[in-house]
């Protein structure tokens, strides 16, 4: 015989949805108000792509010093021709290019617009030339905009405002995202044709050092759509052998780990963690770190539920036998 | 952030208008919840096809195309090329359309549908095999034991053995031609299982990070653009 159930319980039974969801709700909103700053750890993954990120100067120096020496070794003259045609482009922008691919839309923009905006804010202190892009998706186009001007003109007193067109370009959607990425392996005048706001690249002076991703230093592609980075692994890595980079939303996160372990990629993000991480590595801490306690209290949150619900599952699973 | 202008604040009225339509669904489905759902697939179709026009048709075929024809009487052979390529690659395209007009039409966009799979598959397959397959497979051979400097390093050597076992168990586990009843090979099964159910425990864990993540994100919306915007935007704040 099943014992009678006191009124809460029947209560919890009834309305347990909207009481998590009140809970969580809270959870989320009143550590806003709270001044608690955690201490957040940079973790390898990030680390690499905020080192890579830092040391572009470094690397397009010693991409430039490994050219002169091929071209001293070599004795074919179109062989030297193309080397040195290619030297002029690289030592056109002797701090680096930065290529941030920012494949988000509104929909997954509060994890990974935090990393996009940290991210920009370190390649223009470090003077890096951002080619930003937005390959697969549409309704990321404006967003991924007005991050970039946003991060170009408030710079916190680390930078100058950036300048559009010179010190960084925004080239937006095309369709077609492999064939794209295929086509700027070639040549990525010939494959946008103009930016985003209409202009012809082939007049730009921001792409006079530019040609494909020969003259790009570091791919970061921040997304949270499986596939994508699949296409960028295949098209900018294993074909054009660029170093490359992500910053992934933390619900996929975990199915590019092997690619971290293969060395295909030099660097992960995961999710607003990865976020907050970068800020503190940059010594900005922005957005995603002021919301680190709010996880930290819905994640509180969820284990105790977890705990709760178990409890609940024995308790009943006692009284039924 | 405050608004600058009375159409920024309209607009950040609309967000906020939209995102409490979203939560509502939380209480129970209605129909402000319906209607924003249409209105994100409707506004996303629409602007996707603007965009792909703008950005896609209109500067690589409209404009090359009518400049062909306004100065044709100066073209090469090469721009002749150019032009039957274009033609062809237009007229391919436009096979796929006689699917909007019924079953009686619809066989012809097989054929830019295979031309399609036939491209896609030559150019990725390649790719495919040597970034999914031959990579991964070269750096799953890993040494056991991790020696540096002559001195065995334990703590390499060990992940490495937990990487090794992990791949092995979970690839056995998905044998399902060969039985499973001897001891070996049912622990073998099991570990991999354990190593599955680690796996799908951290991917559980991230997906629980992500949308609380994106519940932030709204909740910051609302406290801060939404409430603090407005109030920002009449002096009170």
């Amino acid at each position: 015989m099943i014992a009678p159930v006191s009124k809460p319980l029947v209560f919890w039974q009834r309305h347990y949805r909207h009481i998590i969801y009140v809970l969580v709700f809270l959870c989320v909103l009143l550590p806003m108000f709270l001044p608690v700053k955690l201490r957040v750890n940079v973790s390898p993954p990030t680390r690499n792509v905020f080192n890579a990120v830092d040391t572009l100067a470094a690397a397009r120096h010693d991409a430039i010093t490994n050219l002169e020496a091929m071209i001293a070794a070599t004795t074919n003259r179109t062989g030297i021709a193309r080397l040195k045609e290619r030297l002029d482009r690289l030592r056109m922008n002797t701090n680096g290019v930065l290529m941030l691919s920012c494949d988000f839309a509104p929909d997954t923009a509060p994890e990974l617009e935090p990393m996009a905006v940290a991210i920009l804010r370190h390649a223009f202190a470090r003077n890096v030339r951002v080619l930003a892009l937005t390959p697969s998706t549409v309704t990321g186009v404006q967003l991924a905009e007005k991050i970039i001007g946003v991060a170009a003109r408030q710079s916190t007193n680390l930078y100058s405002a950036r300048v559009d067109g010179r010190d960084y370009l925004f080239l937006g959607f095309r369709p077609n995202m492999f064939q794209l990425l295929m086509a700027m392996g070639e040549n990525i005048s010939h494959a946008y044709v103009t930016d985003n706001a209409g202009r012809d690249l082939a007049t730009q002076p921001f792409m006079r050092g530019i040609q494909n991703y020969n003259d790009i230093d570091l791919i970061v592609s921040i997304t949270g759509y499986t596939g994508v980075p699949e296409m960028w692994i295949q098209v900018a890595h294993t074909r054009n052998k660029r170093p490359l980079g992500f910053g992934f939303t933390a619900v996929g996160v975990t199915d590019y780990y092997p690619y971290l372990h293969s060395k295909q990629i030099i660097g992960l993000l995961a999710g607003l963690r990865g976020a907050a991480e970068y800020e503190i590595a940059s010594g900005l801490p922005d957005a995603a770190c002021g919301r680190m306690f709010s996880q930290f209290c819905s994640h509180l949150l969820v284990i105790v539920l977890v705990i709760v619900g178990n409890i609940e599952f024995i308790y009943y699973r006692r009284r039924t036998r | 952030m405050i608004p600058e202008s009375m159409t920024d604040l309209m607009g950040v009225w609309v967000a906020g208008f939209l995102t409490l339509c979203v939560l509502s669904f939380l209480f129970k489905d209605n129909v402000l919840f319906k209607l924003m759902e249409a209105l994100y697939v409707g506004v996303s179709v629409g602007y996707g096809v603007a965009l792909t026009w703008h950005t896609g048709l209109y500067p690589k075929v409209v404009v090359p195309f009518a400049d062909f024809v306004r100065h044709v009487d100066k073209k090469q052979a090469q721009d002749w090329i150019w032009a039957v390529y274009m033609l062809l690659s237009i007229g391919i395209g436009m096979m796929f359309l006689p699917r909007l007009t019924g079953e009686k039409h619809a066989w012809l966009s097989r054929f830019p549908m295979a031309y399609s799979m036939g491209v896609g598959t030559g150019m990725g397959l390649p790719l495919a095999i040597q970034t999914f397959i031959l990579a991964q497979v070269n750096k799953a051979l890993i040494p056991l034991v991790v020696v540096v400097n002559g001195q065995i390093n334990w703590w390499a050597s060990l992940g490495n053995c937990t990487i090794t076992l992990g791949t092995l168990s979970v690839l056995y586990y998905f044998f399902f031609s060969l039985k499973k009843t001897d001891v070996v090979s049912r622990g073998l099964s099991k570990v991999g299982i354990a190593y599955l159910m680690f796996a799908f425990g951290a991917s559980f864990a991230y997906t629980i990070m992500a949308r609380i993540s994106l519940l932030i994100g709204r909740v910051a919306f609302l406290k801060d653009d939404w409430i603090g915007g407005t109030l920002g935007f009449f002096g009170f704040m």
